[in-house]
C-alpha cells in the first residue's frame, strides 16, 4: 500500500484561510488608524527605506501603513505557499506568522522579491520543484536589509540592479548553507535559518569592510500605539484559542503537547492536530504580548514581530513549558549585567531567544535558564559582525550559543548517567 | 552511483538509525533489516520481535510511517537531523514518514514487519 499524499486536506485549506484571515485582519486595521493616502504614502516610505536593525517600520511609514505592508507581505507569502502546492501544516504557519511580523520592522513587499527569485533560481539549478525550497526561501528573507545598503553604494537606475544582485545571489545561497547549518545545532536552534543567514552575513560583511565599507546600527523604536495595537494583539490571540477549541473535541488534551521537546522538527499540526496548535498558539501568543505590557517597553513593530513569531513557532516547536524558562533566563541576566530587562534589544532578545526553547524541552527547565541567560550576552554582542543586516539575529545567537552549549550539556550528562532511555 | 543517489542511501541510512532506536525502545531484541536497491530507488524490509506491553508504541510508529500529508520542503530542510538523537523522539519518526515514498506496516501479537520504499532524487 502506497502512502496517500493528498495537497489537499481539511487542515491544510484550515490553515490556509487562516493566514488570509490574519492578513484582513492586518490590512483591516490598517485602514481603521489611517486615511487610504497616508497609507499609501507611508507605504512608499518604507518600500523605499533602508531597514537594518532596528528599523521600526511603524516609525517609517505611520501605523497603518506598516500593518498595511505586514498584511501585504503575509498576503503574498501565502499565495507564494498555494501556488507552489505545498500542505500547509505546522511549518507553513511559523513561516507565515514570522514574515508578517518581521514585515513590521524590516521586510517589505519590494526588498524580499530578489531572494525570492535566488530560491527559485536554486531550485532550477537542482533540477527540483521550488516547493522543496519555498520554507527556506521565505525564511532566508531575513537578509533583506542588505539590498538596500548595497543599492545605497550606487545612484540611479543601478540601483535597482545592484540591489537584484545581492539579494538573488543572498537567496541563491541560503538553501545549501541553511541545509548544512542544521547540523551544527542538532535542531536545538528553531531559527535555523537565522544561523545560516548570520554566517553568510557575516562573509558578506566582512569582504565589504575590506573594501573600506561601515555598516551602521540604529534604533528606530515607536511608541503610544499600546493600546490599540494591544487589544488588537489580545482579539487575534483570543480567537486562535476560540477556534482550537471549536476544532478540537479533545481540547481539553492540550497539556499533553508539553510532551514534546520541541527540537525540529516538531510540526504540532501533524503531531497534534490543528486545534491543539491553534490553542498553543493563542497562549504563546498571550505570553509574549503580557511579557512585553509587563516590562513596559512599548507594544511597536519589533515586539510585534516577536511576539508574531512566537505565535507561529507555536505551531511548530514552542510551548509555555519550554519558552518560559528561556525568557526567565534572560530575564535573570538583566538583573546582573549591565543592561536593563525594559532595554528595546534586551526585550527582543526574551521574544525571539524562545528560538531555544528545545534546549528547555530536551534537557530540562535549569538548563533552558542557562540557554536564556548566555543567549542575553551574545545577542547583544554579534549583530555587529553580520552588520546588522541579519534581522534574524537572535536565530544566528541562538545556533552560536548551541553549538557550543549543547555539546557540554550532552558531555555532563553522559558524565552522570543522566540518559533518557536504555538503548 | 552518482550525486543524487548518494544522498538517498545517506538519507536511508538515516533513516534506518531512527527505525531500529524506534524498535528497541519498544523492547525488540531480534531485528533483521534488508536492502534491494531497484532502478529508481531502495526499498527496505524490515522483521522484529517487540515487547508485548509496547505494541502501543509499534502503532504509534506505524501511524508516522504513514502520514496524511507529505510535504517535501521538511525532507529538503532538515533531513539531516534524523537519527541524531538518541530518545526515538516522536518528531524525528514523523520526518522519518515524510522522507518515505512508500509504508505497508504489518503488526503482529509479537512481531511487526515493514515494507519501506525511498525513491531515488
Amino acid at each position: 500500500m502506497s502512502v496517500s499524499t493528498p495537497l489537499r486536506n481539511r487542515a491544510s485549506d484550515t490553515l490556509f484561510y487562516s493566514s488570509i484571515t490574519l492578513s484582513a485582519l492586518m490590512i483591516g486595521l490598517a485602514f481603521l488608524t489611517d486615511s487610504p493616502i497616508q497609507i499609501f504614502q507611508g507605504f512608499i516610505k518604507i518600500l523605499i527605506s533602508p531597514a537594518g536593525l532596528i528599523t521600526d517600520s511603524i516609525l517609517i511609514g505611520g501605523l497603518g501603513a506598516a500593518l498595511f505592508n505586514a498584511g501585504l507581505v503575509l498576503l503574498y507569502s501565502t499565495f507564494l505557499l498555494k501556488l507552489v502546492k505545498v500542505p500547509f501544516s505546522g511549518i507553513s504557519i511559523a513561516c507565515l506568522f514570522l514574515m508578517a511580523g518581521f514585515a513590521m520592522f524590516g521586510k517589505d513587499l519590494w526588498n524580499i522579491q530578489p531572494f525570492i527569485l535566488g530560491g527559485w533560481l536554486y531550485s532550477r539549478y537542482k533540477k527540483e520543484p521550488f516547493s522543496h525550497y519555498i520554507y527556506t526561501t521565505l525564511f532566508g528573507t531575513t537578509l533583506s536589509p542588505m539590498t538596500a545598503e548595497a543599492s545605497s553604494l550606487v545612484d540611479g537606475a543601478a540601483k535597482i540592479l545592484v540591489m537584484l544582485i545581492v539579494g538573488v545571489l543572498i537567496g541563491f545561497l541560503i538553501p545549501p548553507v541553511a541545509a548544512f547549518s542544521v547540523r551544527a545545532h542538532q535542531g536545538y536552534n528553531l531559527y535555523n535559518v537565522g544561523f545560516a543567514a548570520g554566517l553568510l552575513g557575516m562573509i558578506f560583511v566582512s569582504l565589504s569592510r575590506s573594501m573600506g565599507y561601515e555598516f551602521k546600527t540604529s534604533l528606530k523604536w515607536s511608541t503610544g500605539n499600546d493600546f490599540i495595537l494591544g487589544i488588537w494583539l489580545a482579539l487575534i490571540f483570543t480567537l486562535l484559542i476560540v477556534a482550537g477549541i471549536f476544532l478540537e473535541p479533545n481540547w481539553k488534551n492540550y497539556p499533553h503537547i508539553m510532551r514534546h521537546s520541541g527540537r525540529l522538527i516538531a510540526d504540532f499540526v501533524l503531531l497534534d492536530g490543528v486545534g491543539i496548535s491553534f490553542i498553543n498558539m493563542g497562549i504563546v501568543g498571550f505570553i509574549g504580548l503580557l511579557f512585553v505590557v509587563a516590562v513596559g517597553c512599548g507594544i511597536n513593530g519589533p515586539t510585534i514581530g516577536g511576539i508574531f513569531t512566537m505565535c507561529g513557532f507555536a505551531a511548530f516547536g514552542k510551548h509555555p513549558k519550554n519558552i518560559l524558562p528561556i525568557m526567565a533566563g534572560v530575564v535573570l541576566s538583566s538583573l546582573v549585567m549591565i543592561y536593563d530587562i525594559n532595554e528595546p534589544a534586551v526585550v527582543l532578545a526574551a521574544l525571539f531567544g524562545t528560538a531555544l526553547a528545545p534546549i528547555a524541552g530536551q534537557f530540562g527547565w535549569h538548563w533552558g535558564i542557562v540557554a536564556g541567560f548566555i543567549h542575553a550576552s551574545v545577542v547583544l554582542n554579534v549583530g555587529g559582525l553580520h552588520g546588522w543586516m541579519n534581522l534574524y539575529n537572535n536565530g544566528f545567537s541562538a545556533g552560536l550559543v548551541c553549538v557550543v552549549l549543547v555539546p557540554l550539556i550532552e558531555a555532563m550528562r553522559t558524565r552522570s548517567g543522566n540518559e533518557r532511555r536504555n538503548v | 552511483m552518482n550525486y543524487a543517489n548518494q544522498i538517498t542511501r545517506q538519507k536511508v541510512s538515516r533513516i534506518l538509525d531512527e527505525l531500529y532506536t524506534a524498535l528497541f525502545i519498544a523492547g525488540a531484541q531480534d531485528i533483521s533489516i534488508k536492502i534491494k536497491r531497484w532502478d529508481d530507488g531502495l526499498s527496505i524490509s524490515i522483521e522484529s520481535d517487540y515487547a508485548p506491553e509496547s505494541r502501543h508504541k509499534i502503532e504509534h510508529l506505524s501511524r508516522f510511517l504513514k502520514p496524511e500529508v507529505r510535504n517535501a520542503a521538511l525532507e529538503e530542510s532538515y533531513w539531516a537531523l534524523v537519527g541524531s538523537d538518541r530518545t526515538g523522539e516522536d518528531s524525528e519518526l514523523m520526518l522519518v514518514g515524510q522522507m518515505l515514498d512508500s509504508a505497508d506496516i504489518f503488526i503482529y501479537p509479537e512481531k511487526v514487519r515493514m515494507a519501506l520504499f525511498k525513491k531515488f532524487e
